[in-house]
């Protein structure tokens, strides 16, 4: 006995032990009805002694401190809080009911073990209209988990973590109330809160869901036991497990929402989200906070975001809330992987297509980090897609400089440059305090095309030293660099607040050129460049401030400033000698929003209107964009949503026909005389009926739309003034989209997947092409999806099937010849009615089987290895036409997408 | 008796059935047919080809664009029975067609500095066009009149080896002209032998001999190098330096050939395709020799 004690005194810890006396309020909630004053330790002795409490503190630390603060009717709760703000510590009352003083960060989290879901406490409940708050974390990485949700079961009452995991809940009934914890992707975790919780830093952990257990991963976000999230016409997305669906190549986050409804899957060239009857540009796409202008890898057939880097993915449809802004159709809202917190982790993928390596290194205890690198090689898929898409771009080329024997030369002196596209993803997180998190991310994504020639005179063929050389350049090359540095603070259970300070630049260049290098007998080098050459650079600098402020449990203010500067190049030559266009153009956004997240009538409806007002520097006007959803729960299962909203955009990418070498885009700023600021205005509204197992939605949309902007460069000879020969148009129209879609998702069980139809309308009118609405190049009319996963022990079983209406185009409206100077002859089609016609509908079936390597536990998994089949029927789906005039008849042939195309992935990883 | 009787109702109902669905059949696809017959839109406008250049008799080629659809409404005008006008200096000539589209009046010649206005009517519109003869290229020069070309055999390869010929090659001709008004210009290389020799082994088949005429393309330069390469052919070859219209340029611009980047061509005649253009000319000899 005296041994223990001396142990106590030794540790310079007391314990004081009374009998525990049942109050009805919980201990630190009592009020003091005497003055206490003297040092810490004693004061705490005197109140365990009349009050029958139990402290646990450092009795040598708190007895150098001494206190006379009032006590005299105060709750013990504010004096306690006071005082370990003197003294930079903390207090918290564990399961024992015993108040304990202790470091800063010393509170133990509430971990999944010990929330675990059973009732452990059976007495009263002390406390009424609770608030809890804390952060969602995943349980084997340790990382914050973005978007959770927080409910009472059978209730509508819930709560949405934020992007860093953070959450509020204001108002929960009792303090012994039952708290479902959830996120996709995650086991969905029960808390049954007790009195004594620590209700302000209850972190939750949340177990990922493992192969074996039966959740459809990708999922509409209102569908599952999130019930409580309002946002209208959203999709989550968590990337972890996307290598159960099939995939060409390489897992693929936005080739994957393409299979949700609402988003056109008719695109193999573009990577970009047509969502809604919208371009991909009207698609915000924020990667860590920053706007990244440019997704897509390898002529569109990937996305540039590396799944292996991605933590979760929201994506806006349509109706989104008052803190997005800047763009007209949707907004992707990416969350980077923050890396692992409880230790040194690293995988990879390897496929037929690209190697793909990450390592998750925790520095200390406060710094994570995450390294994720991918890079393609030219194996069998890259040279398959390469050499599609590539050969079709190539029959456009004229012939190139040197004719006649010089295709003979280039035939057999050619040398094809290798062709890749890489992308890095790098995050660092410190965790300052618990209440301030800082991180750094930084992504890189870049794709080099090269389909260059070199033709060098053979040395035998040299004579005296002189030569010739010719380069036949044709690179492309383009990216997007972005990076930011973002502070969250949590200022106190109800404000919390985000500052991000961020860089993004989208580079394009294009060269598509001779280079002749001649070198005469007297060794005199002379070289000329003779072709197209491009390049857009683009560069946006931004700083946001982002705040939520729960003011009650039925209301939750959004506020922030967003700040942005554009400095866009574009330059566009022919020749080393000939500039046809050389745009510059800076600007300037400053913008704020405020926003109300209201619920009423016992939280059956949720309301929230916001404002985004923007000041638009070229233009020197403000925009104001007012919005509004709804969602009103009619019973447990049935909901009813709606969102109105304005939108507007500054930035707009302008496609650039270009006949000799394959469209090419760029982005330039509105500045509201050629190029209109462009406006959009949502009008949503949908009902879904989610039971445990099913989700049934449907959702219409019209979107009406003004200041959209075609470009046109046409050739205008000029003799009197060399170079200037082209002529820009900028032609303006309105347009219009609208539609409906139908989801039914089976969310449990072996066998997962959904089943959604589109039935849509796209329409364009611009004077230039007469007075009449046409079909916007992405009208899609009917578009089908099965998607289907079936899971077996260690096996997934996974089939897709997209059916959609043929796309519009521009027929020929008819032909003719002209004999030149020289005797040949050259082939011009004019147009026809601009996207009079559809090419066939498009269909397509995937398949995909894993199989997955666990631990030897069996608990966690290691990797897997996937089997792949690309269009298993092999169906001829078509890209475009192209024409020529053949005996005097225009004739049309078929350019097609990918046929029938296998694909093989090894992933492992070490936890 | 009752069975017969049966079996010639089955017989006449079977062929009411047949009767019935034949008439269905035909009044089904003979709207369907109605429907095939419904015209396209096509827009009929006639094509022009002309290069006005003096010493030449004045000679213009109008056709018919060619209508990508089968089922489209064409103008009823006769393509040689047009009423071809060419207007200049107040005055007005009727071009008489020679058939199969083809107007020409042999005594009608060009003058360089004159404005021509063509004018015709098809498919109810007035078809326009105007153009001048630029002025003749001042002084066009080349740097040689003679090039020593070494052939190849295809012995040993055209990658060279053993059995392959060393060729030589020698400085690129050039050429060279005044352009202070930054005008378009364009060389043309022809080879004037009647049966010249390849400098190139092209093999035995005919259809893959190199042409005998090459061109650059329409450029605002006061230059241009012809690498020796080039050459197909040893003999006489023609330099001819056009000095061109802006229209005549704005023909090498592509305007798309697939559904992705289809535009409508540039010409200069109005309600109409094609082109209307004069030309002038220099010509220079060059002598491509084996060395």
């Amino acid at each position: 006995m005296m041994k223990i004690l001396k142990k106590i005194v030794y540790t310079c810890t007391i314990v004081t032990v009374f009998q525990l006396v049942v109050y009805s309020q919980s201990s630190s909630e009592i009020i003091l009805d005497k003055q206490y004053y003297g040092s810490m330790d004693q004061v705490l002795d005197r109140i365990s002694f009349d009050k029958g409490i139990l402290f646990s503190y450092n009795k040598r630390k708190l007895s150098e401190y001494n206190t006379d603060d009032n006590t005299v009717n105060q709750t013990l709760n504010k004096l306690l809080d006071k005082w370990c703000l003197e003294l930079k510590m903390e207090w918290y009352i564990d399961g024992s009911n015993i108040i304990n003083i202790v470091g800063k960060n010393r509170t133990p989290e509430i971990t999944s073990k010990n929330i675990e879901a059973k009732r452990t406490y059976f007495g009263k409940p002390r406390n009424f209209n609770v608030l809890i708050s804390g952060k969602i974390t995943d349980a084997s990485t340790g990382e914050a988990i973005p978007f959770g949700s927080v409910s009472i079961p059978g209730t509508n009452k819930g709560a949405q973590a934020n992007q860093d995991g953070y959450y509020t809940f204001q108002n929960i009934a009792t303090d012994t109330s039952k708290v479902a914890v959830s996120s996709v992707g995650y086991k969905t975790r029960y808390i049954y809160l007790t009195p004594d919780m620590p209700k302000t830093k209850l972190d939750v952990k949340l177990e990922p869901i493992s192969f074996e257990v039966e959740q459809v991963e990708v999922t509409a976000q209102r569908n599952s036991i999130a019930r409580n999230n309002d946002k209208v016409s959203s999709i989550q997305m968590t990337p972890r497990k996307l290598a159960e669906l099939p995939n060409i190549g390489e897992r693929d986050i936005l080739r994957s929402f393409q299979l949700m409804p609402g988003v056109s899957a008719a695109n193999e060239g573009s990577s970009g989200l047509y969502v809604r009857g919208g371009t991909p540009d009207q698609n915000l796409i924020l990667y860590d906070g920053f706007t990244v202008y440019h997704v897509d890898h390898l002529y569109g057939f990937f996305s540039a975001f590396n799944p292996n880097a991605v933590k979760d993915v929201q994506l806006y449809k349509g109706g989104f809330e008052s803190k997005f802004a800047g763009r007209l159709s949707s907004v992707t809202e990416i969350t980077g992987k923050d890396g692992n917190s409880r230790g040194f982790n690293f995988g990879g993928d390897l496929s037929l297509l690209s190697a793909n390596v990450y390592t998750e290194v925790p520095i200390g205890k406060k710094i994570t980090s995450l390294f994720a690198f991918r890079k393609s090689y030219q194996g069998p898929i890259y040279d398959k897609i390469f050499k599609q898409y590539n050969t079709a771009q190539d029959q456009q080329a004229v012939q190139r400089p040197g004719g006649g024997p010089g295709g003979g030369f280039g035939n057999n002196y050619a040398a094809q440059v290798s062709s890749y596209f890489y992308d890095l993803n790098a995050k660092m997180t410190y965790k300052a305090s618990d209440k301030d998190l800082v991180s750094f991310s930084l992504f890189n994504g870049t794709d080099n095309l090269d389909n260059g020639m070199k033709l060098d005179m053979p040395d035998f063929m040299r004579d005296a030293g002189r030569g010739f050389s010719s380069d036949n350049t044709d690179l492309t090359e383009y990216g997007n660099l972005g990076a930011s540095l973002k502070w969250s603070r949590r200022w106190n259970s109800k404000l919390y607040g985000n500052t991000l300070f961020s860089y993004s630049n989208y580079y394009s260049n294009r060269d598509r050129s001779n280079n002749r290098t001649m070198t005469d007998e007297d060794g005199n080098v002379e070289t000329f460049k003779m072709g197209t050459l491009e390049s857009n650079d683009l560069r946006d600098y931004s700083f946001k401030s982002d705040y939520t402020y729960d003011i009650s449990e039925k209301n939750q203010l959004g506020f922030g400033v967003q700040l942005t500067n554009y400095d866009i190049d574009y330059n566009y030559s022919q020749n080393d000698t000939s500039v046809i266009l050389d745009i510059s153009s800076k600007g300037k956004l400053m913008g704020g929003y405020l926003q109300s997240k209201l619920k009423l009538f016992d939280h059956h409806l949720t309301l929230t209107p916001g404002i985004h007002a923007t000041y638009y520097g070229v233009t020197g006007k403000t925009y104001a964009e007012p919005r509004l959803s709804a969602s009103f729960d009619l019973n447990d299962k049935l909901k009813i949503v709606g969102a109105w909203g304005e939108y507007y955009q500054f930035a707009n990418r302008i496609t650039r026909e270009d006949i000799l070498s394959g469209s090419r885009d760029f982005w330039i700023l509105s500045d509201d005389e050629s190029i209109p600021v462009s406006k959009a205005t949502h009008y949503i509204i949908g009902t879904n009926y989610d039971t445990k197992n099913y989700l049934f939605s449907i959702e219409a949309y019209y979107k009406q739309l003004s200041g959209l902007s075609e470009y046109s460069l046409r050739f205008n000879p000029n003799p009197g003034r060399r170079g200037v020969n082209y002529e820009q148009n900028f032609y303006t129209g309105k347009g219009f989209a609208r539609g409906i879609e139908l989801l039914a998702q089976k969310k449990y069980g072996n066998l997962t997947g959904w089943v959604s139809y589109t039935l849509a309308q796209a329409r364009n009118q611009f004077d230039v092409y007469g007075k009449d609405y046409f079909p916007a190049a992405q009208d899609v009319t009917n578009e089908f999806k099965a998607i289907s996963i079936y899971r077996w022990r260690n096996w997934s079983f996974s089939g897709t099937w997209i059916y959609t209406t043929g796309r519009p185009y521009t027929a020929p409206e008819g032909g003719y010849n002209v004999t030149l100077l020289d005797g040949t002859e050259k082939t011009y089609i004019s147009a026809g009615l601009k996207n009079s016609r559809r090419l066939a509908d498009y269909h397509r079936l995937d398949l995909a089987v894993n199989y997955f390597i666990k631990s030897r536990d069996r608990q966690t998994d290691r990797g897997s290895v996937s089997f792949s089949l690309f269009n298993v029927y092999d169906r001829k789906n078509i890209w475009y036409k192209e024409y020529q005039i053949v005996e005097n008849e225009i004739i049309s042939i078929d350019k097609e997408f990918l046929g029938i195309t296998p694909n093989l992935t090894l992933t492992l990883k070490l936890k | 008796m009752r069975t017969d009787i049966q079996i010639q109702n089955m017989m006449k109902n079977t062929y009411n059935l047949v009767l019935q669905g034949l008439i269905f059949s035909i009044i089904f696809f003979g709207l369907n047919a109605c429907d095939d017959n419904d015209l396209l839109p096509f827009n009929d406008i006639p094509v022009v080809e002309s290069y006005l250049t003096i010493n030449k008799p004045i000679s213009l080629q109008i056709s018919r664009k060619t209508a990508y659809d089968e089922n489209v409404a064409l103008s009823e005008d006769d393509i040689n029975g047009l009423q071809v006008k060419i207007k200049f200096d107040n005055q007005s000539r009727i071009i008489p067609s020679s058939g199969n589209g083809l107007y020409t009046d042999l005594a009608f010649i060009p003058q360089e500095g004159t404005t021509y206005e063509l004018e015709f009517t098809f498919n109810n519109k007035t078809v326009t066009s105007s153009t001048q003869i630029p002025s003749k290229p001042v002084n066009f020069q080349q740097s040689v009149s003679t090039i020593e070309v070494q052939g190849i055999t295809m012995g040993g390869g055209f990658g060279g080896g053993p059995g392959g010929t060393r060729p030589e090659m020698p400085d690129p001709v050039k050429l060279t002209w005044t352009n202070n008004d930054s005008g378009y210009y364009m060389v043309v290389i022809e080879n004037v032998e009647t049966s010249p020799t390849a400098i190139y082994d092209f093999g035995d088949n005919a259809d893959d001999a190199p042409r005998r005429i090459f061109r650059n393309e329409p450029t605002q330069s006061n230059q241009y190098e012809i690498a020796a390469m080039n050459f197909q052919y040893y003999g006489r070859h023609r330099l001819i330096l056009f000095h061109l219209n802006a229209e005549y340029a704005a023909l090498y611009n592509d305007n798309g050939t697939t559904s992705q980047n289809l535009t409508n061509p540039i010409t200069n005649v109005e309600n109409g395709l094609g082109i209307f253009t004069g030309i002038n000319a220099d010509t220079l000899m060059i002598s491509v020799v084996e060395p």
